[in-house]
């Protein structure tokens, strides 16, 4: 393909005439309109170049930093002009941006595409164009290679592929920041002290600071806090506070973050990057108050953050149409409401946490955790809690009513536990049912990269395979937080399966259910909670598939041996090496939810309860009756 | 399964006082199968059983026996076993010491026992009927002598054992939820001081709210039932998205090498597309050079791309060489590598291979790679001539290659000794066996004890 794409372009070149000289009056515009740029003179530069393209209506360059020109003169307000533009360039050079770079000049119109795809938040479309650049970077002029490379870590970042990033981090630290130091070789700050040299400084600084973004991405906690204390204050300081603060509120110090944060200035203004420092605020806020379980507060800095959002957005000032490019996505619309659903969903208030996560999936769509919290949030509507069936209204209704008088009187026993959950219609129509959790959960499920338990055995020989695989399955993105590390994933496929689990029983899909709990029942990052649920669902269903004596196996009290944490394992083994770590506490980890039975001997009673449930359908009403009698 | 209010009184009207004390069984069941047809029995007959169960709603003896005949009669034309009210029948047929075994359980929904005339008549109902029986009226039988024990149903027992054990426990576990709660108080005036009075009126309301309307209770049962736990909500420790103000400046930017290099850029361009294609001329040739040679980033600009390499190889290995030399700093030097490796094996490509041997450091893997390339060329080709021609090539590379030591022989010494043995039989191979063979005696090689 590349080659016919090659005949092509000789052919152009052969039929067009080359390139006129540079006549010295030109050569002056050009130097006059590159400095008129510099300075950001851009009336003047536009007047420049127009008359050099009116003389060298040919020069694919000439007529690029034309509308470059332009485009800054219009304060980026004519993006559609600056891409017609672009096009154009394009066309005379005979390129086109979605095939192959064949010359580094045409880089140069590559970049710009891409910058206009990344403010547009297209960050794969621009990282198509950006990987062609990639293989010629370093036949790049110096600045626009610079650039190239960090619009890459830009987009990588976007797009949540820290490893990537830090990769062409390192290979710009290498090629760029190290030049005087390879001559001198001294350290860093031996180095500052030598030679003040500016530019380097704040090259170093942003470099150090993209480093920071990309460990505190791929949770390097300890090498992220290094890469900060080295960056000055004066650097940026609002956004190194922000970064700081998230460093903290990684590592869970989150009141100490708290104090911190809202000491920070504060402006609903919107910056001259298109970020709107109010909505940040109380964005991360909420993110504090989450960790710190007071989810309404939460839910109001949420709420407050959202306002502002639409205030910035809809300024009468600024019409959708003369938006600035940088402006253009500057909406955190679904990254709030993504929040704001995960915040309600542990308020309790599982219909407006479905509406707000409805939204976000739309946008969010390959998250299997925003899957799972859907089917959550069904989950929770059509049960609140698991308390409800002790509550005394739950209680009374063991008997329904009475019927007639006298010796005709009768009483009429009520209809169980068993919610008969009406479904309204097609499940496909989004509505907080059991129904539509069940798709959910099926979606979790596929977004999930293959169970390592179900990979064949590696044999023996290829001990280097096993590791490459680690590597590529080493984070699963969760747009829009932060990729999901292996353990993560672990911990989220037993959440999953145990959801799958009860969905399934409720939908009176036993089979299902029984293989959802069997699976879960073998994974090993299992929490103490999830296994006992693990029992009595798969009790459940082999109940209603007629293994009366499997299902009384899993329902044995001792199954319960210590816990019914609702936390994963790992977790305060982590938590303890921490502590030894680190000279001051972080603030207890710990549920964000309360889960009922909370206590060992309420989830033992169940269990008791269960059994007898189990001997009487068996008709075995003694042991049914010892086991009810150990419950009360 | 909810009787509409008419069709219950028909019921009621059926299996009346007066009329079952009256009237014969076969007068009953063509009254009855007046009021209701094939597709209503199942419901009716659960209505009947829910009648029997409850002593104050079928007060009289004959009216139970008349009920208890219509739970037959309905499906008299199917072997009993397959009536769905057959178990009503097996436990009125058991006698009531049955029920003294179970105990402490009370069972209020239990059917309170029949007569021994009545067993016996029922017994015979079900086995064998005889014409004479159904012209009998309910009275008649509750007052017969008993002459004979009641006929043996072991037979029907065993099958309704057999097909219940079919089910599930699951749905042979339930119990009907309207529970007998009857209150000493009386229900009307003339009712005072008469505890146990049936009263028409309340008794006609107690069943319409029993067996009429939506979902009436003789619709539900009651089973042992599970309490299920709904799971804990995902506990996830950095789930939610923290905001930072954006620190990158992503710009538009102007392109810096406006009216540099473009004119000699694009005429050693359209000069290279020539050359991939055609022979170029000696002066056209040494214009690209030069070119080349000038401004080491040029290479870059001039469109040879790795697939176009094999193309330029061919016609201009010298340019090919420049270039490449050129792009050795480049990181996709590989790529075009690669390709070298595995074009077609020629006098120019052998060339193009030895003059970088000769001016750059290559990396072993490619020299060893296009040596075998070369070696399995040789031995796969048809035309002898050819071969004959190409092994002269390969010897005098390698040999070049060796005395250059641009490679380690040990490291390809088999695979070279066993293509010179091959081809023995041709003068290159034969000196560059002996060259071999020199160096493996006496390490470090004399070069020119193997001269020509």
């Amino acid at each position: 393909m590349s080659e016919q794409n090659a005949e092509e372009t000789g052919g152009d070149y052969q039929d067009t005439p080359s390139l006129p000289a540079i006549t010295s009056q030109q050569s002056e515009l050009m130097k006059q309109a590159s400095q008129d740029f510099e300075k950001k003179n851009y009336a003047a530069c536009v007047s420049n170049m127009s008359k050099l393209a009116s003389q060298r209506s040919t020069d694919p360059k000439v007529v690029h930093n034309k509308g470059v020109a332009e485009f800054y003169n219009s304060q980026m307000k004519n993006k559609d002009d600056f891409q017609k533009s672009l096009q154009n360039v394009c066309r005379m050079m005979s390129s086109d941006v979605n095939d192959t770079l064949e010359d580094v000049d045409q880089a140069v119109i590559f970049y710009n595409q891409a910058v206009l795809l990344y403010h547009l938040r297209q960050y794969k479309a621009a990282l198509n164009i950006m990987d062609k650049i990639a293989p010629v970077l370093e036949h790049l002029e110096e600045n626009l290679s610079k650039k190239s490379i960090l619009l890459m870590v830009e987009l990588y970042l976007s797009t949540y592929q820290p490893e990537k990033a830090m990769n062409r981090v390192s290979y710009f630290e290498k090629t760029y920041c190290n030049k005087s130091n390879q001559a001198q070789g001294g350290s860093e700050k031996g180095n500052n002290s030598d030679k003040p040299d500016p530019n380097l400084d704040s090259l170093r600084n942003k470099i150090s600071v993209y480093k920071t973004r990309c460990l505190l991405m791929l949770k390097s906690l300890k090498n992220s806090k290094k890469e900060l204390k080295s960056l000055p204050a004066s650097h940026q300081p609002l956004s190194g506070l922000y970064l700081k603060c998230y460093q903290d509120y990684l590592s869970g110090y989150y009141k100490r973050t708290l104090k911190t944060l809202s000491l920070s200035p504060q402006t609903s203004a919107v910056n001259d990057r298109g970020d709107c420092i109010s909505v940040m605020y109380n964005n991360n806020l909420a993110c504090l108050h989450f960790h710190l379980r007071k989810h309404h507060l939460g839910a109001f800095h949420l709420r407050k953050a959202l306002q502002e959002n639409e205030n910035a957005i809809k300024d009468p000032k600024i019409s959708d149409k003369d938006r600035p490019l940088y402006l253009m996505g500057m909406s955190r619309h679904y990254e709030l409401l993504y929040n704001m659903g995960i915040q309600l969903l542990h308020c309790g208030q599982s219909q407006p946490a479905f509406d707000c996560l409805l939204q976000a999936v739309q946008v969010y769509q390959t998250n299997p955790r925003l899957w799972l919290r859907l089917a959550e949030c069904c989950i929770q509507f059509n049960r609140e809690n698991n308390e409800d069936d002790r509550k005394l209204e739950k209680r009374l209704e063991v008997i329904q009513n009475s019927v007639g008088m006298g010796i005709h009187r009768k009483l009429i026993l009520g209809p169980g536990l068993k919610h008969n959950i009406t479904s309204s219609g097609n499940s496909a129509i989004p509505a907080p049912t059991i129904e539509f959790a069940s798709l959910c959960i099926r979606n979790a499920l596929f977004l999930l990269p293959d169970d390592p338990l179900d990979k064949d055995p590696l044999p023996t020989s290829d001990q280097s395979d096993p590791s490459k695989v680690q590597v590529d399955q080493m984070m699963v993105p969760a747009p829009p937080g932060n990729p999901m590390r292996p353990l993560d994933v672990a911990y989220l496929r037993c959440s999953i399966l145990c959801s799958a689990a009860y969905i399934s029983l409720c939908l009176n899909d036993h089979l299902m259910a029984l293989n959802h709990a069997k699976n879960l029942l073998r994974q090993t990052k299992i929490s103490g909670a999830q296994r006992y649920l693990g029992n009595l669902y798969m009790a459940e269903a082999l109940v209603v598939l007629d293994r009366i004596s499997d299902a009384v196996n899993h329902l044995q009290p001792d199954l319960i041996k210590s816990d019914i944490n609702i936390l994963p394992p790992e977790e305060k083994v982590e938590k303890t090496d921490k502590e030894k770590d680190k000279e001051e506490p972080a603030d207890e980890k710990g549920p964000l939810y309360q889960w009922n039975p909370k206590e060992l001997s309420q989830a033992k009673g169940i269990m008791n309860y269960n059994l007898a449930a189990v001997y009487a359908i068996r008709g075995d009403f003694n042991k049914a009756h010892s086991h009810l009698s150990d419950v009360i | 399964m909810a009787l509409p209010v008419k069709e219950l009184a028909s019921l009621l009207s059926v299996l009346s006082e007066d009329a079952t004390q009256t009237q014969t069984f076969e007068a009953l069941s063509t009254s009855f199968h007046h009021y209701f047809s094939k597709q209503d029995h199942f419901k009716v007959g659960s209505a009947i059983v829910l009648l029997l169960q409850n002593r104050d709603l079928l007060p009289h003896p004959t009216q139970k026996l008349a009920a208890i005949y219509l739970l037959y009669d309905m499906y008299k034309t199917d072997n009993v076993s397959v009536n769905p009210f057959a178990p009503v029948f097996i436990h009125l047929l058991n006698p009531p010491t049955e029920k003294s075994e179970s105990g402490q359980y009370d069972l209020h929904w239990a059917i309170s026992p029949i007569s021994q005339s009545e067993r016996v008549f029922l017994s015979q109902l079900i086995t064998s009927p005889t014409k004479d029986m159904h012209k009998k009226n309910p009275t008649q039988v509750l007052q017969m002598e008993v002459t004979s024990q009641p006929c043996d149903i072991s037979g029907l027992q065993v099958n309704l054992v057999e097909k219940q054990s079919e089910l599930p426990h699951l749905s042979k576990s339930a119990i009907p939820c309207v529970v007998p709660d009857p209150d000493n108080k009386p229900t009307s005036f003339e009712q005072f001081n008469k505890p146990g009075m049936i009263n028409p009126d309340v008794q006609r309301q107690t069943l319409e709210k029993l067996l009429t309307g939506t979902k009436p209770p003789v619709e539900n049962a009651m089973k042992p039932e599970f309490i299920r736990l709904a799971p804990p909500l995902h506990y996830a420790e950095d789930e939610l998205v923290w905001m930072n103000p954006c620190m990158g400046e992503v710009d538009v930017i102007w392109d810096a090498t406006m009216g540099l290099s473009s004119s000699t850029g694009s005429k050693v361009r359209r000069l290279m597309v020539e050359a991939f294609r055609t022979q170029l001329q000696p002066s056209q040739q040494q214009f690209i050079l030069d070119e080349l040679e000038k401004d080491p980033k040029l290479v870059y600009q001039i469109g040879l791309t790795p697939a176009k390499l094999p193309d330029l190889v061919e016609r201009h290995p010298l340019i090919a060489i420049e270039a490449l030399l050129k792009l050795m700093v480049s990181s996709q030097i590989t790529d075009y590598f690669s390709v070298l490796v595995n074009m077609e094996m020629s006098l120019h490509s052998m060339e193009v291979v030895n003059r970088l041997t000769t001016q750059v450091e290559l990396p072993p893997e490619f020299i060893h790679l296009y040596i075998s390339n070369c070696i399995s060329t040789c031995e796969t080709i048809q035309d002898k001539y050819m071969q004959n021609r190409l092994v002269r090539l390969v010897c005098v590379f390698l040999q070049s290659l060796i005395r250059n030591r641009t490679i380690d022989v040990r490291d390809i010494f088999i695979e070279v000794q066993a293509f010179c043995i091959e081809f023995s039989r041709i003068r290159e191979a034969a000196a560059l066996f002996r060259l071999l063979k020199s160096l493996d005696s006496n390490d470090p090689p004399q070069p020119n004890s193997n001269s020509r």
